[in-house]
């Protein structure tokens, strides 16, 4: 919540902040205490000054009554915005519970309701305005509610639409699942969740509102005479638009104006809930640039080897403008066709190292390497930093596979044209030859019937099968390293293999290397040689997978890791290993580990480290 | 309190017509009295829904489930209050508690309902903030957690909360949809630990949905194996894991990865 606050001031004193301020108690101001000033003055008919232009009595001159129309522009504010936010309030709430509605009652009156919000948005909001306006009658009660129904449909549908995303998440499945009653699940769950979204549209209605109003005082469906408000102004100074262009173009000039006002606090509504606002932070962090503690490592970069990272750093903006590390120095060689896996936890800064590997990081996360050397060459590491020079080579010869096949592919394209795109763009290829390379990739990675699958969506491809398309795309060049961050999790287990079972002869018959990350330690070990173990940012062992098999790994965290993976021979008559939340296995205290586990009493974890006193001994 | 969780043939299906689809199809099962049966299979197999269908989220083409003789699907009245004794346990704690609330008036919630459910209008605000602390106690967090928002928790401990929130309502039975798959394999243990220590203290049953065979082989006593909305195949799980009767079951035991 004081996040929240401390935004919303950040915002607020930003200069477009303080002009929304400014102008909405102005607007405030005027609603307010216009009438009271000059209420009488407005109203007093000058019959010498009939129609006049501006003069030192009259800055904007007189209307056809021979009034001030600065004035009467003044007053009238209470009225044009009084109604504008009343029509508003009550067309939104109208809205809000319209939208609400189909998720209380459910089933299929919730569904007719949802049908009848959408014949509602199918009208122009002006022209149900007018519609109503005329079948209630010439009044400004009237036009408020003529406007607020008009209003409710396409605010009814976006709350709608808002809620039912936040119907479908969990934590309400949980309500109802407790027997939370279905509005009270609404009013505590999903209304609390959609409120942001909403009060920043509400701004923005509420301009158009001010402009709906006056556009039905101008027809003569609003306000009546005497009242008058900016529309009716406009009505009536048009007629003489000629004679006294003041007459129309003052209230004219009202109504934007506050109309602005209104979409100008909808905007900083929107920045300062919204928590992407953080440019400003993120520039001056950047003139700060993050300090590394990290001792450098000194080996210089290995040329033979495929990719070789010396110091690798990665920060990001966190709060209070400071720089927090996700990557404090990382260092490693992956050799020509050698399969390295990277394991770790969340947030152990795995991924992240491969992304900066491959220069997908972008502000503003900040990236520094002391040296990196890929395929022969030097690669600048840092954020944004990869030459241009560089795009053509990483294009052909490293390639990358992510987890989500689904959101790595482009749904509207065509999977083979995908998978051809390298070959267009870093190859010199025709469409032609682009097409047929493509097809013998997709057999390649033992795509069924490729010729016809390469016109076919990615939707059409089972999981497994887009995965086996992704991998297939990155053979479009003759890569001398695929990186592949968890390219099974989002899998189930026998697809799994299959996937594996792919890399692997991609490995055998071309000479790839490969660097897979994963969180799970036994599909590293199935597939790689070598693996590397990261820990809160700093690769802690570098490990044989055979030396890991044979219990040969000698930090405490692998040890523990190791331990807490579930075979098909785990016992199952004790509890299971795991490591305590407050664990603490960083560089400077290697015992640190073992000393949470003797003082957790867990049997699983102990059993963990065999003997706790004797790991702290080996590790001394 | 202990009574089986029965699903008689039961079939859900989605969409109508030509694009039906059917999720479970004619699938009879039971969760017994005080045991952890493991329900596994790929994703789209219907295990998921299975369990929703019990907890009142789907509701069955045709079929019934009862929790003892009430018959709990289709429920009005009497019956969705019996409905209430069966409780669930989410994939993933990021999605599972409301951002905008506390770990205490989550918990609060749950309490709430299930003395409403018990007739038991007496449990004041007082009582239950016992009772959350209780619960914290129950699940190994520190009682402050009860003032914090579910971002400033990790989702072990997140998990764990909602292990709490779950025994909260007092269940007999406890649906596990794939608890640890979105947490690291690090504090997995522990999370089912507690769980496995809290059915054996309470008594409840739990339907432990799961893709890793190598976990469900740990924690449950029998496993049921389900393929594309079919029931193919339930017993011990020692049994079905070493002795298997369906090629298919084979084939997901041999996909499991060792070290």
């Amino acid at each position: 919540m004081t996040r929240t606050t401390h935004r919303l001031l950040t915002v607020f004193s930003s200069p477009i902040g303080i002009l929304a301020v400014v102008a909405c108690l102005a607007l405030l101001f005027l609603a307010v205490f216009a009438p009271i000033i000059w209420g009488a003055a407005a109203a007093a008919t000058d019959t010498d000054q009939l129609s006049r232009g501006p003069s030192a009595e009259h800055v904007f001159g007189t209307d056809g009554s021979g009034r001030d129309i600065l004035l009467r522009t003044l007053v009238a504010t209470r009225l044009s915005v009084v109604m504008a936010l009343t029509a508003t309030v009550a067309g939104v709430v109208g809205g809000v519970l319209v939208g609400l509605l189909p998720l209380i009652v459910g089933g299929r009156i919730g569904r007719w309701i949802v049908a009848a919000i959408n014949i509602g948005v199918a009208f122009p909001s002006l022209l149900l305005a007018i519609a109503f306006s005329v079948i209630l009658g010439q009044s400004g009660t009237a036009a408020t509610l003529a406007i607020a129904i008009a209003m409710v449909p396409s605010y009814g549908r976006l709350t709608h639409n808002l809620a039912a995303s936040v119907w479908g998440r969990d934590f309400v499945s949980a309500a109802r699942v407790l027997g939370v009653p279905e509005w009270r699940s609404v009013f505590r769950h999903v209304l609390p969740n959609v409120r942001d979204p909403l009060l920043v549209n509400a701004a923005i209605t509420a301009g158009n509102a001010l402009l709906a109003f006056a556009g039905l005082s101008f027809l003569g469906l609003g306000i009546q005479v005497p009242e008058y408000d900016w529309g009716r102004m406009l009505n009536e100074g048009m007629t003489r638009i000629f004679v006294t262009p003041a007459a129309a173009l003052v209230p004219g000039a009202a109504i934007i104006l506050a109309g602005l006002t209104f979409v100008l606090l909808g905007e900083v509504l929107g920045q300062a809930l919204t928590p992407a606002s953080r440019g400003r932070i993120t520039r001056r962090l950047r003139r700060l640039r993050p300090t590394s503690a990290a001792p450098a490592d000194a080996r210089p970069v290995d040329d033979d080897a495929v990719l070789s990272v010396r110091d690798l750093r990665v920060s990001a903006p966190g709060a209070d403008e400071q720089w927090l590390p996700l990557v404090k120095g990382v260092s490693f060689d992956v050799g020509r066709g050698e399969i390295v896996g990277v394991v770790g936890e969340s947030g152990s800064g795995k991924s992240v190292t491969l992304m900066a590997v491959a220069g997908l990081l972008d502000a503003p996360l900040h990236v520094e390497a002391d040296a990196a050397h890929f395929d022969g060459a030097p690669l600048t590491l840092g954020t944004g930093a990869r030459a241009s020079s560089l795009d053509h080579r990483l294009g052909q010869r490293l390639a990358m596979i992510f987890q989500d096949p689904m959101s790595s592919l482009n749904p509207a394209l065509t999977v083979g044209s995908q998978v051809a795109e390298p070959g267009l763009l870093h190859l010199g290829m025709s469409r032609a030859q682009a097409r047929t390379a493509a097809i013998e990739r997709l057999e390649a990675v033992r795509i069924p019937d490729a010729e016809r699958r390469y016109s076919q969506y990615p939707h059409e491809y089972s999981g497994g099968m887009r995965q086996r398309a992704m991998i297939a795309a990155g053979l479009m060049g003759s890569p001398a390293l695929i990186l592949a961050d968890e390219p099974t999790t989002a899998l189930d287990v026998t697809v799994q293999a299959e996937i594996l079972a792919q890399l692997r002869r991609v490995n055998e018959e071309h000479g790839t290397a490969i660097v897979l990350v994963s969180h799970d330690i036994a599909v590293i070990t199935s597939l790689c040689t070598r693996v590397l173990v990261m820990y809160r940012g700093r690769l802690v062992e570098d490990v044989s997978t055979a030396d890991l098999r044979e219990g040969r790994a000698t930090h405490p965290y692998t040890r523990a890791l190791l331990a807490t993976v579930p075979t098909m021979t785990t016992p199952r008559d004790q509890p299971m290993a795991s490591i305590p939340d407050d664990a603490d296995f960083s560089e400077g205290s290697p015992t640190a580990g073992v000393e949470v586990l003797r003082a957790a009493d867990d049997p699983g974890l102990v059993e963990a480290f065999g003997d706790p006193d004797r790991v702290a001994e080996e590790i001394s | 309190m202990s009574m089986p969780l029965t699903f008689e043939s039961v079939s859900i299906t989605f969409g109508h017509g030509a694009s039906t689809f059917t999720a479970a199809n004619a699938v009879d099962l039971e969760v017994r009295p005080g045991e952890m049966l493991g329900l596994v299979g790929e994703s789209g197999s219907g295990k998921s829904t299975l369990a929703r269908a019990a907890v009142g989220l789907e509701e069955p083409a045709s079929g019934r489930i009862l929790l003892g003789g009430t018959t709990i699907s289709h429920a009005r009245g009497a019956a969705v209050r019996e409905r209430r004794r069966v409780q669930m346990i989410f994939q993933d704690p990021q999605s599972c508690f409301n951002p905008r609330r506390t770990i205490g008036q989550s918990l609060d919630e749950a309490l709430v309902q299930a003395a409403r459910r018990e007739g038991d209008a007496s449990a004041s605000a007082r009582v239950r903030r016992t009772e959350i602390d209780e619960l914290l106690h129950a699940v190994a967090l520190p009682a402050g957690t009860a003032a914090r928002m579910p971002t400033q928790l990790s989702g072990g401990q997140r998990q764990r909360v909602a292990i709490a929130r779950a025994i909260a309502a007092r269940p007999t039975v406890v649906l596990a949809d794939e608890i640890t798959s979105a947490l690291d394999v690090s504090v997995q243990g522990s999370v089912l630990n507690l769980l496995r220590d809290l059915q054996r203290e309470l008594g409840f049953s739990v339907l432990f949905i799961s893709h890793n065979l190598a976990v469900v082989r740990v924690v449950c006593d029998r496993v049921a194996v389900m393929r594309r909305g079919n029931l193919i195949e339930v017993g011990d799980t020692l049994q079905v894991l070493e002795q298997p009767r369906e090629d298919y079951t084979r084939e997901l035991i041999a996909a499991v990865p060792t070290l």
